[in-house]
C-alpha cells in the first residue's frame, strides 16, 4: 500500500478499506470507503503524483494533540547508569498526499482503534494519543499497516534503579521510515524517578515518510519532550 | 498662504506637516499590523497576535505624536507639568474610565482569559471575542454581543471553562429494580470505552450511586479533552440509552405502587 502512484493508477485496498482516484472530464475524484464512512474529494490538477505513507500518529479522529503516550504492558526496571535497547510498537496512521511543487494532504486513515489519555494533571498536564505496547527484545512480526516499530534506547542516567511504565513523545519530531516494515527510532534519558527526556533519532532504513508537520508547514520549536509527571 | 502664523511660531505649513505625519503614522501602523498579521497568524495564538498588533499600532502612533509635538510648538517638559495637573483633574472626573483602563492592563497581564476561551463572567456565558483596554467583548452561545467594562470583569468571579486541558462530566442513568445493575454497568462501560475521546486516564467510573424512588441510579463519570466535551456529552448519552434498551434494561418512568385495601381488610360490616 505504501509508495508512490501515478494519479490515474491510484487504487488501494485492505480488508474493508478501499480508495481510488477516478478521472472525470477535467477533474479527478478521490473516493475512499472504510467501515461505514465514505469520503469523496475533487482534485484539479494536470500532473500530480500520489504518495501513500505512514505519518505521525496524532491526526485521527481529530488532531487535538501532538503527543503520543505509549504504555508498556509490563513495567521495566533499569539499572543505574545503564542503557538498554528495546522495541515497542506505535499505531499507524496512513496519509494520502498529492505531491507536485507543493504537498497537499488529501486524506488520513487508520486501521487501529483511537484513544486519548491525560498525562499529568488536568491543569498543567497534556492530552496524549494513547497506545499500549508489549516490550520486545527482538524485531517482532507485525501487521505493518496497523503497527509500526520503535527502536527505543533507554538510558538511566540517575544513580538509582528506575521503573518505567510509559513513554511520552512529542511526535512532531517523529521520523518514520518504511519499506517492508514501518520503523522509527527514539530515546528516553531517565534523569530521576519522575523526570525523563524523550526524542527521536534519525536512522537509515527504506524510505523516509513525509512528515505532516512539513506538509502542513508547521514551524517546530520544541523537539524534545520532558516527562515531568512520572515514568 | 502657508507661511501664515496660526499661533506662536507655528505656521499653516507646520500644521500640514504635523497632520500629514500623524496620518502617515496611522497608515504605517496599519500596514505594519497587516504584515505582522500575515506573518504571525499561523505561528502564534490569536490572543498573543492581537496583543502584539495592538502594542505595535499604538507604539507607532505614539512615537509619531511625540515626535511632532515640537513642530506644533508644544514643549514636552511643559506638557508633562500641564499633564500632571490635567491628569489629577481628569482622574477625578473620569474615575470609571481610568479604573476600566487599569483593570484592562491587569487583565492583559494576568491573563485569566484569552481570546477564544469559553467563559462565564457575571452570569454571561460565551466566547471571549476581544480583551480591549477598556472592555471585554463576549459572544454568547446564542450569538449576542455583550460588552463588559474591564473593572467589572476584573472584580467578578471568572469561570474559564477551557483553561484546563481536560474536564469531567457525569450522567445519572436510572434502571429499574428488576434489572441487573452489574450488567448495566458493563454495557455502559463498553459504550464509554468505545469513544476515542473518553480519556483512558483518569479512568471513567460507572457505579450505583443511589437506590431511588423509581429505580437504581447509576452514575457515569467521564473525563474528556476540554475541546471535545460538548460533542462527547451529547453523543454518548443517547448511545447509552439505546444500548441499555437493546439489552433489555429498562429506564423506568416515575411510578407509584398503590394498593387498594379490600373491604374485608378494612373490617367493613363487622
Amino acid at each position: 500500500m505504501f509508495g508512490e502512484y501515478k494519479i490515474e493508477e491510484f487504487e488501494i485496498g485492505y480488508e474493508d478499506f478501499y480508495a481510488e482516484i477516478k478521472k472525470q472530464k477535467n477533474l479527478y475524484v478521490y473516493v475512499r470507503s472504510f467501515r461505514n464512512e465514505k469520503v469523496e474529494k475533487l482534485i484539479a490538477s494536470k500532473d500530480v503524483k500520489v504518495l501513500v505513507n505512514p505519518v505521525e500518529p496524532v491526526n485521527l479522529p481529530k488532531p487535538i494533540t501532538n503527543y503520543l503516550l505509549i504504555e508498556f504492558e509490563k513495567p521495566i526496571s533499569i539499572e543505574p547508569r545503564e542503557f538498554s535497547t528495546l522495541y515497542v510498537t506505535f499505531p499507524i496512521e496512513v496519509a494520502v498526499l498529492l505531491v507536485s511543487r507543493d504537498i497537499k494532504i488529501l486524506d488520513i486513515f487508520s486501521f487501529v482503534k483511537q484513544k486519548f489519555t491525560l498525562y499529568g494533571d488536568s491543569t498543567n498536564g497534556i492530552i496524549c494519543k494513547y497506545w499500549t505496547s508489549k516490550i520486545f527484545e527482538d524485531l517482532p512480526e507485525l501487521d505493518w499497516l496497523k503497527e509500526g516499530l520503535i527502536e527505543l534506547k533507554i538510558y538511566n542516567e540517575s544513580e538509582e534503579w528506575q521503573e518505567m511504565k510509559k513513554a511520552v513523545f512529542n511526535v512532531y519530531d517523529m521520523k518514520i521510515y518504511y519499506d517492508e516494515k514501518v520503523v522509527s527510532s527514539a530515546y528516553v534519558r531517565i534523569l530521576s524517578s519522575k523526570v525523563a527526556e524523550t526524542g527521536f533519532n534519525e536512522i537509515s532504513y527504506g524510505k523516509k515518510s513525509i512528515e505532516l508537520y512539513t506538509a502542513k508547514k508547521i514551524p517546530i520549536i520544541k523537539k524534545k519532550f520532558f516527562m515531568e509527571w512520572g515514568l | 498662504m502657508i507661511d501664515i502664523t496660526v499661533y506662536g511660531d507655528v505656521t499653516v505649513l507646520d500644521l500640514i506637516i504635523a497632520f500629514t505625519a500623524i496620518f502617515l503614522s496611522v497608515m504605517i501602523a496599519k500596514i505594519v499590523g497587516l504584515k505582522l498579521r500575515r506573518l504571525l497568524s499561523d505561528k502564534i495564538s490569536k490572543d498573543q497576535l492581537e496583543l502584539i498588533l495592538k502594542v505595535t499600532y499604538y507604539s507607532i502612533v505614539l512615537i509619531a505624536v511625540v515626535s511632532i509635538l515640537p513642530i506644533l510648538g508644544i514643549s514636552l517638559t511643559g506638557l508633562l507639568v500641564a499633564g500632571g495637573i490635567t491628569g489629577i483633574i481628569l482622574g477625578f472626573a473620569s474615575q470609571n474610565v481610568v479604573s476600566n483602563f487599569i483593570s484592562g492592563l491587569f487583565l492583559l497581564a494576568e491573563k485569566p482569559i484569552k481570546i477564544g476561551d469559553q467563559v462565564t463572567i457575571e452570569g454571561v456565558s460565551g466566547f471571549v471575542e476581544d480583551v480591549r483596554v477598556m472592555s471585554t467583548i463576549i459572544r454568547t452561545y446564542d450569538g449576542l454581543y455583550v460588552r463588559i467594562p474591564n473593572q467589572r470583569v476584573f472584580t467578578s468571579n471568572i469561570t474559564n471553562l477551557v483553561a484546563n486541558v481536560a474536564r469531567r462530566f457525569e450522567y445519572t442513568v436510572s434502571i429499574s429494580y428488576s434489572d441487573d445493575a452489574e450488567k448495566a454497568i458493563n454495557i455502559i462501560k463498553e459504550i464509554v470505552e468505545e469513544n476515542p475521546f473518553v480519556l483512558k486516564n483518569p479512568e471513567p467510573q460507572v457505579f450505583v450511586n443511589n437506590l431511588g424512588e423509581n429505580g437504581v441510579d447509576l452514575v457515569v463519570r467521564i473525563w474528556v479533552p476540554v475541546t471535545e466535551l460538548s460533542n462527547v456529552r451529547v453523543s454518548l448519552l443517547w448511545k447509552i440509552k439505546k444500548a441499555l434498551e437493546d439489552n433489555g434494561i429498562e429506564i423506568p418512568f416515575p411510578q407509584r405502587v398503590i394498593r387498594f385495601a379490600r373491604s374485608e381488610d378494612r373490617g367493613v360490616g363487622r
